[in-house]
C-alpha cells in the first residue's frame, strides 16, 4: 500500500474514536440502502456503456459511495451542491429520479437535463444540485460564488463543493480557495469543500502530481480550516459531514475536508485499469469497500441477515432496472430542442435554424 | 433631456442607475473599490455602496469570474470589470466553458445574468500582450452576447440593457475613448441589443464598423464626400446578436461595402459582414466587399509600427475607392 | 498637316458633341477663327482654329459625339497634301461618272461582307484568347449589373466594362441605360439573356452557337496599332451584327446586260448637259428597283412589332460611305420621280452626307436600300439588310465581256450583277427571284424607266 494509503488509514483512525459513532441500526440500514442504489445504478451504467447505449464519457462512483452518501446526510433544503463530472451519486442522493438520470445518460428527451448534458452535467436545481461540470477545477470558483450569494441574500444555507484530488493542481482551485478564505473572513462564504481523494487523477497518483500530498493542508495557505475523514467509512463521513456543515452554516466561513477514498472501478468506462495500479492494490481496497464494510457490520451486529441484504440489493436493482427500461423506452429529444436553452429570455436562439 | 458627458461618466451612470434599481447588482473587479478603478470608471462608488456591492478582488481572473458566474446562477447580477480585456484569457475557461454553456447543458435550469466589461482594443503603445480586440473571439461562442458601443449615449444605454439581460454579456468598451464627450440621454435610455446604428447616412458606399473604428469611418466618409461620394457608416454596436438587416438594407441602397475592424483579419467580424452581404445582398453588389483590418502581427510597441498595425483612415478611404472603382489615393 | 481635335474642356470630360460646323471644307481659316460649335455636358462653346490654312477635311458629322483628342478636321497649310481618303467631295463625283453613285471605303465592308467571311471570323474569334471580360461567353459583370440588365432588358454584350479585367460595373450599365445603347433587340431576348437567373439559358445558347463573340485582348506587339472604334463604327457594328444574327437573309443574283441602258444614259446626258444634269448608272438602278417594286410590293416593307408593314411609296435609302462608316440618306417616293430629279437629289444627299450636313430625317425611314460598289470593279457581293427593311440590292461593276445575242452569236456586252438580300420572314425565295427578274427586265428595257 502506498504512503498515501497509510496516511489515509492514519487519517481514518484519527477521525474516529472507538464508540464515537453509534449510528442507530435503522440509520445504518438506510445508509446501506442509499449506497446500494448508487452501486446498482453505476453497474447498470457500465453495462449500458458496454452495450453502446450510453455515449461520451462515463465516470462511475463505485468504491466512493460513502463520501457523497455521508456528506449529503447533512443536506438541508436550500443548500446547494456542486461537483465535477462524477456526479450520478449526488443526484441520486438528492432525490432526483433514477429514471430521469438514466434517461439522461441514454440521451433521451426525458433525461434530467433534456438530453443536453449527459453523464457529466446532471442538474437538479430544484433539489439543490447546481450541476456536474466537465472541466477539472472549473466549477470550484462557481461553487464559491454560489456560497457567496447565499450570504449576500442573507440566508443560512451552505454550499457543498465536491472536488477531486486532481483539481488541487488547477489554478482555478487556488484562486477560488483564496477567494473563499478571503470572503470567509467576513463570514460571507459558507462553502464546505469536500476533496474526494480517490488517489488518482485519471491514471496519475497524487504523489506523482504534488510534493506535498496532504491535500487538506493545501487549504491552510488560504486560511481555511480543514481535516481528513476516512471516505470508505460512511459512519465517519456522516459524523464529519453533520458536524462541519453545521459549523459552516453558523460561521459563514469555508471549511475543507479531505475524504480519503478509492475508486475500485476504472476512471472512465474505457480506462487502462492496470497500467497505473496493481491488482493487489485494487483488491486490498476492495476489502475496505464502503458497502461491503456496512454489509459486514449489519450482519455481524445481527441487524440484517443475508436474505434481508439480498432483498435490499434486489430492491435497488429492481428500481434501476425500471430506470433502464424507462431510459430505453423514452424518445430522443425532439429536434427543436437543439435550439432551445442557448439563451435565456427572448433570444433563446440567435443562429439560423 | 440630454446632457454632454464623457464616455466614462455615461458608463458609470448606467451602473449607478442599476445599483440603485436592483439590490442584486454588484460590481466586482481588481482595484475598482478603494482605488477607484484603474480607469476611474467606478471612482467614488465604494464609498457610496460599500464593500459588499463594490467588491475589490484579488488578481485572479479565473477565480472571481467563476465566482461571479456562481453568484449569477443564484440570482445576483454581477458586473465584473476586466481591468483590460487582455486579462480575460485567464478567465476564458469560466466565460466560455461555464457562463456561455451552463444554461444549455443544464437543460435550461439556470441562467447567468452576468456582465463582464472593460476596455477593449489597443492603440496606446501597450505592445503585444495588452493589445487585443476580442469581439470575434467571444462572438464565436453561442450563449454569450457581445456588444461594443462607441458613443457615450450608447455605452450608457447598452450597459443598462446588459445588466438587465438574463444572459452573460461581454461588454467591450472603447478604452481609448473614455474621455470623449457626447450627448447622453437622461434617465433610462436602454438601447436594445441586435440593432445597429446608422452613424451617417449615405448613398454610394456602406462602411460597416463598431467600436473605435466607427470614428475612423466617419472621418473617411468626410474625405470621400469631398470627392463626391457619400458613405453610409453603420455602427454595429452589437455583435451577438447581430443586426444583419441594417447592413443588407444599406447595401441594397449603396451596392458597395467596406467592413472595418481593428482586430486581425482572419476569422474576424469583417469576414462575417462580408459573408452576410454576399449571402443576402448578392444581387445588389457592384463590387466585392472589402475588409480593412489590423496587420497580422502581435501589437508592436513603437508608435510608427503601431500606427501601421491598425486600420487607418487612408486605408478605409482607399478600400471605399476600390469598391467605387475609383483611383486610390 | 495639323489636325483639329476634340478639345478637353473640363476635368471629367471624355467626349464632346460636334454641334455645328461654322466653316466648310475648302474655306480658308486663320488662327483664332471659330470653325465649329462644341457641346460638352457642361458648356457649349466655339472651337477656334489653332493653325492657318485651308479647312481640308471635316471628319466629324454634326451631332456626332467625338472622344476627347480625336481629330474632327484637318487644316491644310500651304504646300501640304490632303491626307489620302477614299471619298471626298470631288472624288465622289468622279466615281459617280464612272460607275454610278457609289459608296466605298473600308468601312462599307462592315456592312457588306459576304456571309462566308463573317462566319469564318466568328469561328476564329471563338477559338481565340479568353482574357476579355466576356470570356467563355460569361460576362464579367457585378451582381447588381446582372440584376439591372435583367430588369431593364439590356444586352451586356453591348456594354464595355470599366472595372478590373473588363468587369462591367454599375456605372457602366447606368451610362448605357442613359444613352440607350444597350437595349436588347426583341429577338435576342430569348437567345442571349445574360441576367443571372438566366445563366443556364446563356450556356445553352452558347452551345447552339449564339454566344457573343469572344474578343481577344490586344496583343500590343510591335508593329501593331490599336484603332478604337468611333461611335459611328460601334453603332454600325451593332446594327449589322444584330441584322446578320437575327434577320434570316436569303440571296438572289441576276446578271443584267446594260448596253441599252448605257446607250440611253449617254444620250440623255448629252441632252441634259446644259441643265448640268449627269445621270449615273446608280440612278438607273435605283429607279429600276423602284419600278419593279410596283409588281412586287412585298419587298417594300418593314418588319414591325405587330407584323409586316407594306409601303406604297418607295423611300429608297442609298448607302454612302464615309471614312469611318457609312450613312444611308433616303430619296423619298423615288417611284414618282424622274431620272433627272433622282440624279440631282442623290448627288445632293451624297455631298451633304460627306459634309456632315444631313438632318436626321434625311437618313431615317427608308423602305429599301441600294448599295453600290461598282466603282471598285467588284464583280459581285452581297449586302446585309438594313433593319427593319425587307431588302437591300447590292450593285456591282459593269464589265465588258462576251455574251450571246438572240441569234446565238457571241457579241461584246456590258454585264452587271445585282444581288438581292431579303428577309425571309417577309418574303420567300420566289418573291425575291421574280422581283430581281423584273429589275433585270426593266434595266434591259430602259424605256420602262420613263413610264
Amino acid at each position: 500500500m502506498s504512503a498515501d494509503n497509510e496516511h489515509a488509514e492514519d487519517g481514518g483512525v484519527e477521525t474516529r474514536e472507538e464508540g464515537a459513532i453509534a449510528t442507530s441500526s435503522e440509520r445504518l440500514v438506510d445508509l446501506y440502502r442509499q449506497m446500494a442504489l448508487i452501486r446498482a445504478f453505476e453497474e447498470a451504467c457500465q453495462k449500458g456503456f458496454r452495450q453502446g447505449k450510453i455515449g461520451g464519457y462515463l465516470h462511475v462512483y463505485i468504491g466512493q459511495e460513502a463520501v457523497a452518501t455521508g456528506f449529503l446526510q447533512a443536506f438541508e433544503e436550500g443548500d446547494r451542491i456542486i461537483t465535477a463530472y462524477r456526479d450520478h451519486a449526488h443526484a441520486l442522493l438528492l432525490g432526483s429520479d433514477p429514471k430521469e438520470i438514466m434517461a439522461e445518460l441514454y440521451g433521451k428527451g426525458t433525461g434530467l437535463v433534456k438530453g443536453k448534458g449527459g453523464s457529466m452535467h446532471l442538474f437538479d436545481v430544484e433539489r439543490g444540485l447546481m450541476g456536474g461540470y466537465g472541466i477539472v477545477g472549473g466549477h470550484i470558483p462557481v461553487g464559491v460564488g454560489v456560497a457567496y450569494a447565499m450570504r449576500y441574500h442573507e440566508t443560512d444555507h451552505i454550499c457543498q463543493l465536491y472536488l477531486g484530488d486532481g483539481a488541487i493542481s488547477e489554478g482555478a482551485f487556488h484562486e477560488a480557495a483564496n477567494l473563499a478564505g478571503l470572503w470567509g473572513k467576513e463570514g460571507q462564504c459558507p462553502c464546505l469543500f469536500i476533496v474526494e481523494n480517490n488517489q488518482y487523477g485519471m491514471g496519475t497518483s497524487v504523489e506523482r502530481t504534488t510534493a506535498m500530498t496532504d491535500l487538506a493542508a493545501k487549504f491552510d495557505a488560504y486560511g481555511i480550516e480543514n481535516e481528513k475523514v476516512d471516505g470508505m467509512d460512511v459512519e465517519a463521513v456522516v459524523e464529519a459531514g453533520e458536524r462541519l456543515a453545521e459549523k459552516v452554516r453558523e460561521t459563514g466561513k469555508p471549511y475543507a475536508v479531505e475524504a480519503l477514498t478509492y475508486r475500485t472501478a476504472p476512471h472512465g468506462a474505457a480506462d487502462f485499469f492496470e497500467k497505473y495500479r496493481t491488482k493487489e492494490e485494487v483488491s486490498e481496497w476492495r476489502e475496505r469497500d464502503p458497502i461491503g464494510m456496512v454489509e459486514h457490520k449489519l450482519i455481524e451486529n445481527d441487524v440484517l441477515d443475508e436474505d434481508e441484504i439480498e432483498e435490499i440489493k434486489g430492491e435497488a436493482k429492481e428500481r434501476i432496472d425500471e430506470a433502464v427500461e424507462f431510459a430505453e423506452e423514452s424518445d430522443e429529444p425532439p429536434e427543436e430542442e437543439l435550439y432551445t436553452d442557448v439563451y435565456s429570455g427572448e433570444d433563446e436562439y440567435m443562429g439560423e435554424a | 433631456m440630454a446632457e454632454t458627458k464623457t464616455y466614462r461618466e455615461a458608463l458609470r451612470e448606467a451602473m449607478v442607475y442599476e445599483l440603485d434599481n436592483d439590490e442584486n447588482v454588484i460590481l466586482m473587479g481588481e482595484d475598482i473599490g478603494v482605488y477607484g478603478g484603474t480607469h476611474l470608471i467606478t471612482d467614488g462608488l465604494y464609498d457610496e455602496y460599500g464593500p459588499k456591492r463594490i467588491m475589490d478582488v484579488p488578481i485572479s481572473e479565473n477565480g472571481f469570474t467563476g465566482a461571479a458566474i456562481g453568484m449569477a446562477m443564484m440570482g445576483m447580477r454581477p458586473v465584473v470589470e476586466m481591468m483590460t480585456w487582455n486579462f480575460s484569457f485567464l478567465a476564458a475557461d469560466q466565460i466560455i466553458q461555464n457562463a456561455a454553456k451552463v444554461r444549455y447543458f443544464s437543460g435550461g435550469q439556470v441562467e447567468v445574468p452576468l456582465v463582464i466589461r472593460g476596455p477593449n482594443g489597443g492603440g496606446v503603445q501597450l505592445s503585444a500582450q495588452h493589445t487585443h480586440s476580442l469581439e470575434s473571439f467571444y462572438g464565436h461562442f453561442p450563449g454569450l452576447k457581445v456588444v461594443a458601443p462607441v458613443t457615450p449615449n450608447d455605452v450608457k444605454g447598452m450597459m443598462l440593457t446588459a445588466i438587465r439581460d438574463p444572459n452573460p454579456v461581454i461588454f467591450l468598451e472603447a478604452g481609448a475613448l473614455y474621455g470623449t464627450k457626447g450627448e447622453v440621454e437622461d434617465g433610462d435610455n436602454a438601447v436594445p441589443f441586435g440593432k445597429a446604428r446608422i452613424a451617417r447616412e449615405g448613398s454610394d458606399v456602406t462602411l460597416v464598423a463598431y467600436g473605435r473604428q466607427v470614428n475612423l469611418c466617419l472621418r473617411a466618409a468626410d474625405t470621400l464626400s469631398e470627392e463626391g461620394f457619400e458613405a453610409e457608416v453603420i455602427d454595429l454596436r452589437s455583435l451577438r446578436p447581430f443586426d444583419e438587416d441594417t447592413i443588407v438594407e444599406s447595401v441594397e441602397k449603396t451596392h458597395r461595402a467596406v467592413a472595418v475592424q481593428e482586430q486581425w483579419r482572419w476569422f474576424g467580424v469583417a469576414s462575417e459582414v462580408a459573408a452576410i452581404i454576399q449571402d443576402r445582398a448578392f444581387d445588389s453588389l457592384d463590387a466585392p466587399v472589402e475588409r480593412v483590418s489590423g496587420a497580422e502581427v502581435p501589437g508592436p510597441y513603437a508608435r510608427n509600427l503601431e500606427l501601421m498595425a491598425f486600420p487607418s483612415e487612408k486605408q478605409v478611404a482607399n478600400a471605399a475607392r476600390r469598391v467605387l472603382y475609383e483611383e486610390e489615393k | 498637316m495639323p489636325e483639329v481635335i476634340m478639345p478637353k474642356m473640363g476635368d471629367a470630360m471624355e467626349e464632346g458633341t460636334l454641334l455645328k460646323w461654322l466653316k466648310s471644307e475648302g474655306d480658308d481659316v486663320s488662327e483664332g477663327d471659330a470653325i465649329a460649335e462644341i457641346e460638352t455636358d457642361k458648356v457649349t462653346m466655339e472651337l477656334e482654329a489653332e493653325d492657318e490654312g485651308t479647312l481640308a477635311q471635316l471628319i466629324a458629322d454634326e451631332g456626332q459625339d467625338v472622344p476627347v483628342g480625336e481629330a474632327i478636321a484637318f487644316i491644310q497649310g500651304e504646300g501640304e497634301d490632303v491626307p489620302e481618303r477614299s471619298e471626298g467631295g470631288g472624288e465622289a463625283e468622279e466615281e459617280a461618272e464612272e460607275g454610278g453613285e457609289e459608296d466605298g471605303g473600308g468601312a462599307q465592308a462592315t456592312a457588306t461582307e459576304t456571309e462566308e467571311t463573317e462566319e469564318e471570323e466568328t469561328e476564329e474569334e471563338a477559338g481565340g484568347q479568353e482574357a476579355d471580360g466576356r470570356a467563355d461567353g460569361h460576362y464579367r459583370a457585378s451582381p447588381i449589373v446582372r440584376r439591372l440588365a435583367g430588369e431593364n432588358d439590356l444586352d451586356l454584350a453591348k456594354i464595355d466594362g470599366s472595372g478590373p479585367a473588363g468587369r462591367i460595373v454599375e456605372r457602366d450599365v447606368r451610362a448605357a441605360m442613359e444613352s440607350g445603347t444597350a437595349q436588347r433587340d426583341e429577338d435576342g431576348a430569348q437567345e442571349e439573356d445574360v441576367s443571372a437567373p438566366e445563366q443556364p439559358q446563356q450556356e445553352q445558347a452558347e452551345m447552339q452557337g449564339f454566344q457573343p463573340a469572344r474578343l481577344p485582348e490586344p496583343t500590343e506587339e510591335p508593329g501593331t496599332q490599336l484603332v478604337e472604334p468611333t461611335r459611328m463604327m460601334q453603332v454600325i457594328g451593332e446594327r449589322m451584327t444584330e441584322s446578320k444574327q437575327h434577320v434570316p437573309h436569303f440571296y438572289a443574283t441576276v446578271e443584267v446586260r446594260m448596253d441599252v441602258a448605257m446607250a440611253l444614259r449617254k444620250q440623255l446626258n448629252e441632252q441634259l448637259e446644259e441643265e448640268g444634269v449627269k445621270l449615273s448608272v446608280n440612278d438607273f438602278v435605283m429607279k429600276a428597283c423602284a419600278v419593279a417594286l410596283r409588281s412586287y410590293p412585298n419587298l417594300n416593307a418593314l418588319y414591325t412589332t405587330r407584323g409586316v408593314e407594306l409601303h406604297e411609296k418607295v423611300d429608297m435609302a442609298m448607302a454612302v460611305a464615309l471614312d469611318q462608316g457609312l450613312i444611308t440618306p433616303v430619296i423619298r417616293d423615288i417611284g414618282s420621280k424622274g431620272l433627272a430629279a433622282i440624279s440631282q437629289e442623290s448627288k445632293d444627299l451624297a455631298t451633304r452626307t460627306r459634309d456632315g450636313k444631313l438632318q436626321p430625317d434625311e437618313y431615317q425611314g427608308g423602305t429599301i436600300t441600294v448599295s453600290n460598289m461598282g466603282m471598285f470593279g467588284i464583280e459581285s457581293f452581297t449586302a446585309i439588310i438594313n433593319p427593319p427593311q425587307a431588302a437591300i440590292v447590292a450593285v456591282s461593276s459593269i464589265a465588258r465581256r462576251p455574251d450571246y445575242d438572240e441569234n446565238g452569236e457571241i457579241v461584246p456586252a456590258s454585264m452587271m450583277k445585282l444581288t438581292l438580300s431579303a428577309d425571309h420572314r417577309i418574303a420567300n425565295g420566289r418573291d425575291g427571284a421574280m422581283y430581281m427578274a423584273e429589275v433585270k427586265r426593266v434595266l434591259e428595257n430602259p424605256v420602262m424607266l420613263m413610264v
